[in-house]
């Protein structure tokens, strides 16, 4: 008997050992949590450059008023090397704590990278067991160390600021849409279709690298990075560029909800107004052989920003919202006929047809030759404060 | 002795042990996605071949898997046969073994070496098993729903990526490529022959809850698979090695419900942990059963260190296992699975023809 207990005394006492999983252990203050990572390669030696923005632990409230001015809230490290396996074992030629990318919130890539094709990126990523690919990807318009090295205002960590602004500007436009991470990025590369990412950029040639200049100086475009424009990516590669009003049609078209404000002319009057997809329908039929795409978008109006003109009457708002639809058909159709010259297909006609028509013989030239109709029905539902303007 | 109950919910858990992060890839390779049908075919196969065990174990009733032979053959060849079934689940418990701790290091644990995981594992499961097949039985039930609701649960959370255009076209994929992945036949359904050592346990017979646990089972199979290709797509599932974690890793609601993905990982320890009590139990009781040993510890500690030798040498990379898998399953488990049982079935019947004539001659 006492023989047991000896026996079950030692496993026991060999388990209180080795259960602490000694090996895996990791403190917080032993990690370098980074919040962003930027991409990019030199197109003379074609080195993989690689910035991490590492999350500094003493910034914050209780680090204010520290002597000797103001801790950064984030460092910046720059590492570059032939392969993106290699930056991680030489990081720690700059870098005292062990990298943490798990918690990564953004990914900036540069757009010559972009040009040059993403693949190598996604793979990496998507390879590591701590790499998240749920995380929105962003091309910089410019060179990337100067968005990697602008602190912001308000937000004092810049991935946080970029995530909150794409949240807001998903929400509150049609310049961003849902599908911009990692994850969407590979799922539509791999359908061979096209996505498009939103587009950085940094606001002045030389921002300050001083984080207590930054927060201490009233401008806040001073010191500052935009997020505007988008990259149409096709088969990992970026192939071109939207603009501001492009990106508005490409969101409504693919179903994104953000309410969106835009100046619209309706009989010679501007009139400022926000619209919102309620609902969107594509279909397709075939009309001698030939696709024909349907899509109709039931959209929610609302006058309440518009300082310039106010409908008084049933006749008014019907005569608005007519002229609306019929405006918002034509610069879709616009839009499309845009994409189509580029051969870009923005409003994945080709998957549309592939779930479908899965056994269809060329599909790629059938959504080549694919004719769009689109039928728009917007209706006022919110109006304003006022009944008249002064 | 243990009820019919936990007997279903073994079954169940043994099925799902190893199978939801090791197949879930190779199922959506083949099936794109229409996936998840394949548990449903496989399932329907697998539950012929219980109903083929069934048949078997009819004959010999209070009997368990490795007594039939000596009981059939008579106990020389009967004790060899014995012997090829305790090296068939001992070599079973070394897969699971090495795919949990390729899982661990793959995910959470990276530096923890292997066979810390394995030695670990087994000394708690020849703990379980020492003490018999009711606290098997007992254990599990008590423990799947804090399997079942979890698991789910995250996976209702995940749903906040969820698309249902990554479902379409349905039925589009190619049906002979769902035929012709016959390994999903050998692993998980084939290898459920382990839980034939606990027949004679279960009260009232132990042929529907099997047949109900494998049906189960595959429902959730098929379930799960019909989630990840929704939350995940066909591209990326076919391509990950972990699909199940990587929908869990990626689920972030608001700023509080991020990186719950180690809920998941604790499920399948869990699970695995489930599976190996049950092959381990199978190997310990084939050695009880035959050779009728005074003590036990000694023949536990043989196993811990057998099978955690077999865990680290069984495959050298998961590549390797992959393809054993693809190729070689199905004709290795059928050996011990169809042709065994096979051969013991048609002495059985010769044999019972037999003394019937000799007893009408007698008479």
């Amino acid at each position: 008997m006492a023989y047991r207990y000896a026996a079950g005394l030692f496993i026991l006492m060999m388990f209180t050992t080795l259960l602490t999983a000694c090996w895996d252990k990791t403190e917080m203050n032993e990690l370098a949590l980074v919040s962003m990572v930027g991409v990019d390669s030199d197109p003379d030696s074609g080195k993989k450059k690689v910035y991490y923005q590492i999350i500094n632990p003493l910034s914050g409230t209780s680090a204010r008023g520290t002597p000797g001015g103001e801790q950064a809230p984030v460092y910046t490290y720059e590492i570059s090397g032939s392969s993106f396996g290699e930056i991680k074992s030489t990081v720690y030629q700059l870098l005292p704590r062990k990298l943490f990318v798990a918690h990564y919130e953004v990914l900036l890539v540069s757009q010559r990278v972009a040009r040059q094709g993403i693949r190598d990126i996604v793979n990496f990523i998507e390879m590591q067991p701590n790499g998240r690919s749920s995380v929105p990807m962003l091309i910089v318009d410019g060179p990337i160390s100067q968005v990697m090295k602008t602190f912001t205002p308000l937000e004092r960590v810049p991935s946080d600021a970029i995530d909150s602004r794409l949240k807001l500007l998903i929400r509150n436009s049609l310049l961003v849409g849902k599908h911009i991470k990692v994850n969407d990025v590979i799922e539509r590369m791999e359908k061979s279709d096209t996505i498009v990412l939103p587009l950085i950029a940094g606001m002045k040639e030389s921002p300050s690298s001083n984080s207590g200049e930054t927060s201490a100086d009233i401008d806040a475009n001073q010191n500052n990075f935009i997020v505007g424009g988008g990259a149409v990516f096709r088969d990992y590669r970026m192939a071109g560029k939207l603009n501001d009003a492009q990106l508005v049609w490409y969101h409504l078209l693919n179903g994104d909800r953000g309410r969106h404000v835009r100046r619209f002319q309706v009989e010679g009057k501007q009139v400022s107004v926000e619209l919102r997809l309620v609902r969107i329908k594509r279909e397709v039929f075939w009309k001698s052989d030939q696709p024909v795409l349907q899509i109709r978008l039931d959209l929610e109006l609302s006058t309440a920003l518009a300082s310039e003109f106010i409908p008084h009457s049933r006749n008014e708002v019907e005569r608005l919202e007519n002229r609306l639809d019929q405006i918002i058909a034509d610069e879709s159709l616009a839009f499309y006929q845009m994409t189509r010259e580029r051969g870009w297909d923005l409003l994945r006609i080709r998957d549309l047809l592939r779930k479908q028509t899965p056994n269809h013989p060329d599909i790629d030239r059938a959504a080549k030759n694919a004719e769009v109709m689109i039928h728009v029905n917007t209706r006022l539902l919110r109006t304003v404060s006022i009944s008249q303007p002064y | 002795m243990i009820s019919r109950f936990q007997f279903y919910l073994l079954t169940i858990n043994y099925i799902l042990g190893t199978t939801l992060f090791v197949l879930i890839q190779r199922l959506v390779t083949q099936a794109g996605q229409d996936a998840w049908l394949m548990p449903m075919w496989a399932g329907s196969f697998g539950l012929l071949v219980g109903l083929f065990w069934i048949l078997l174990f009819r004959y010999y009733p209070g009997k368990s898997l490795v007594q039939i032979p000596m009981d059939a053959w008579g106990r020389p060849l009967g004790i060899f046969v014995a012997v090829l079934y305790f090296l068939f689940f001992c070599n079973l418990a070394g897969w699971v073994l090495r795919n949990l701790s390729d899982f661990m290091n793959a995910t959470l644990m990276p530096e923890t070496p292997k066979s810390m995981l394995h030695v670990m594992f087994l000394l708690v499961a020849c703990y379980s098993v020492a003490h018999g097949a009711e606290t098997i039985g007992r254990l599990n039930q008590v423990i799947t729903p804090f399997l079942f609701f979890p698991f789910w649960l995250v996976l209702l959370l995940a749903t906040v990526n969820w698309d249902w255009e990554r479902l379409q076209p349905v039925f589009h994929s190619d049906l002979g490529a769902i035929l012709q992945y016959h390994s999903f036949i050998g692993f998980p359904y084939m290898e459920t022959i382990a839980l034939t050592m606990l027949f004679p346990l279960v009260k009232q017979g132990a042929g529907r809850p099997i047949l109900l646990g494998m049906l189960t089972a595959s429902v959730s199979l098929s379930l799960t698979m019909f989630m990840i290709i929704g939350l995940l797509g066909v591209e990326r599932a076919s391509r990950l090695t972990f699909p199940v974690y990587t929908v869990v890793q990626e689920v972030s609601i608001g700023e509080a419900i991020i990186n719950i993905h180690s809920i998941i990982s604790v499920i399948l320890l869990i699970l695995i942990f489930i599976k190996l009590l049950v092959l381990i139990y199978g190997a310990y009781e084939t050695l009880r059963q035959v050779f009728r040993p005074k003590t036990r510890w000694p023949h536990f500690l043989g196993l811990t260190i057998l099978l955690s030798a077999t865990a680290l040498s069984i495959y050298e990379n998961p590549i390797q296992n992959g393809e054993w898998n693809v190729k070689y399953t199905f004709i290795y488990d059928s050996f011990f699975v169809l042709l065994i049982p096979f051969l013991l079935l048609v002495t059985t019947w010769a044999k019972r023809r037999f003394e019937k004539r000799i007893k009408r001659r007698m008479n």
